[in-house]
């Protein structure tokens, strides 16, 4: 008796399902991204070196630090006597997501070109020791900055400019390019 | 001892076989009270495409499987990359011991898209790892047929993975895209 119960159970319990057709459901995912503004660096002005003089015998150099300071050194003296107004650290404004931070890379020296003030090309002068001073990191940090909640930040540029003894008088120029990219 | 406890045990498998055959019966002797099929989708993590950078248009994308590339974009920190996962749950209704399989149709209604500010973010397609499905369009049907169904419920987990296309004229934005899932059960094989 107990078998074909059990038997019968296996019966019911093996007949297929009842049809299913048109049963439908919904899921709301979602997909999500965050866009970053892009990082951009604006000049705000150039590294100044001023108006200076050279000596016919000594070389000399002037020295802006990123902070400010400027440093005459050698055969090299400022045109105006004391200290000449405008002589300035390059200034970038950098621009982009607020909170992140972000690499700044720049050259370690470049070369000034300059054009004689008779006319002509004058010799080149070498620009080094160039620093880099981030205003959302005060201190020995000059490589990685972080912008504000506003996403901006501040980059001073300094360096050296090494006078030859008997450099003529001449107009020079030079591109300091510096690259931000968010790290 | 020994002998107690042999009785003991073959007492406890008799009364629990009578336990499973009498809730059989009680189950079998009334049809009219197997449950509905019913079907339910679960969303169990979004799709992200993490966080980058693009200077005027680019795309990204992260496929089911969880691979990630870009082009036109430059990828940053922040939340990983990930495939979206959902979890499609089937319920026969009953607890009849059959192999089944079940004919599904998937589809993703609408336009996958939101502007947000000068960023503009469209997804067109996406991929997914459900079986026989390369590509899941939006608007566009798809079907499947999920096999091996053998319990009273039928559950699969699957991804779905998709190219993210953005086009920026200003500014960042945070995309939060509407991703809808509908599974419709066709037949039951």
């Amino acid at each position: 008796m107990r078998a074909r119960q059990i038997l019968a159970a296996a019966a019911l319990l093996g007949t297929p399902a009842l049809a299913a057709s048109g049963q439908s459901a919904t899921a709301l995912g979602q997909a999500e991204a965050m866009i970053i503004t892009p990082i951009i660096a604006v000049s705000l002005n150039d590294l100044d070196f001023g108006s200076l003089t050279s000596s016919r015998t000594a070389s000399g150099s002037v020295t802006i630090g990123a902070e400010g300071a400027v440093n005459y050194a050698g055969g090299a003296a400022p045109a105006c006597g004391g200290a000449c107004a405008g002589v300035v650290p390059a200034r970038f404004l950098v621009s982009g997501e607020a909170g992140r931070s972000y690499t700044v890379s720049a050259p370690a020296a470049i070369t000034a070109s300059g054009t004689l003030i008779g006319g002509g090309s004058a010799p080149a002068l070498a620009i080094d020791e160039l620093t880099v001073h981030l205003e959302s990191h005060a201190g020995a940090v000059s490589s990685i900055g972080q912008l504000d909640d506003k996403g901006e930040d501040r980059i001073e540029v300094g360096g050296r400019l090494n006078v030859p003894a008997g450099t003529a008088p001449a107009h020079y120029r030079a591109t300091l390019t510096i690259m931000v990219t968010y790290s | 001892m020994h002998r107690i406890g042999i009785a003991s045990l073959n007492r406890v498998i008799r009364w629990t076989a009578a336990a499973v055959l009498g809730a059989g019966l009680a189950g079998a002797a009334s049809p009219a009270i197997a449950a509905a099929p019913s079907v339910t989708v679960s969303a169990d993590q979004a799709l992200r495409f993490g966080s980058f950078f693009t200077d005027t248009s680019g795309s990204r994308t992260v496929s089911a499987a969880g691979a990630v590339s870009g082009s036109a974009i430059v990828p940053l920190t922040g939340t990983a990359p990930a495939p979206a996962q959902f979890t499609f749950t089937y319920d026969r209704g009953n607890n009849a011991n059959t192999t089944y399989s079940l004919l599904i149709s998937v589809l993703v209604p609408g336009a996958a898209s939101q502007v947000s500010g000068g960023v503009t973010g469209t997804i067109a397609r996406f991929d997914t790892d459900l079986p026989g499905v390369s590509a899941l369009i939006p608007g566009q049907t798809a079907q499947i047929t999920l096999t091996g169904c053998q319990r009273r419920i039928c559950s699969r987990t699957f991804r779905v993975g998709g190219t993210l296309q953005v086009v920026r004229t200003s500014g960042g934005a945070q995309l939060a895209i509407p991703l809808p899932i509908v599974m419709t059960v066709l037949a039951e094989l």
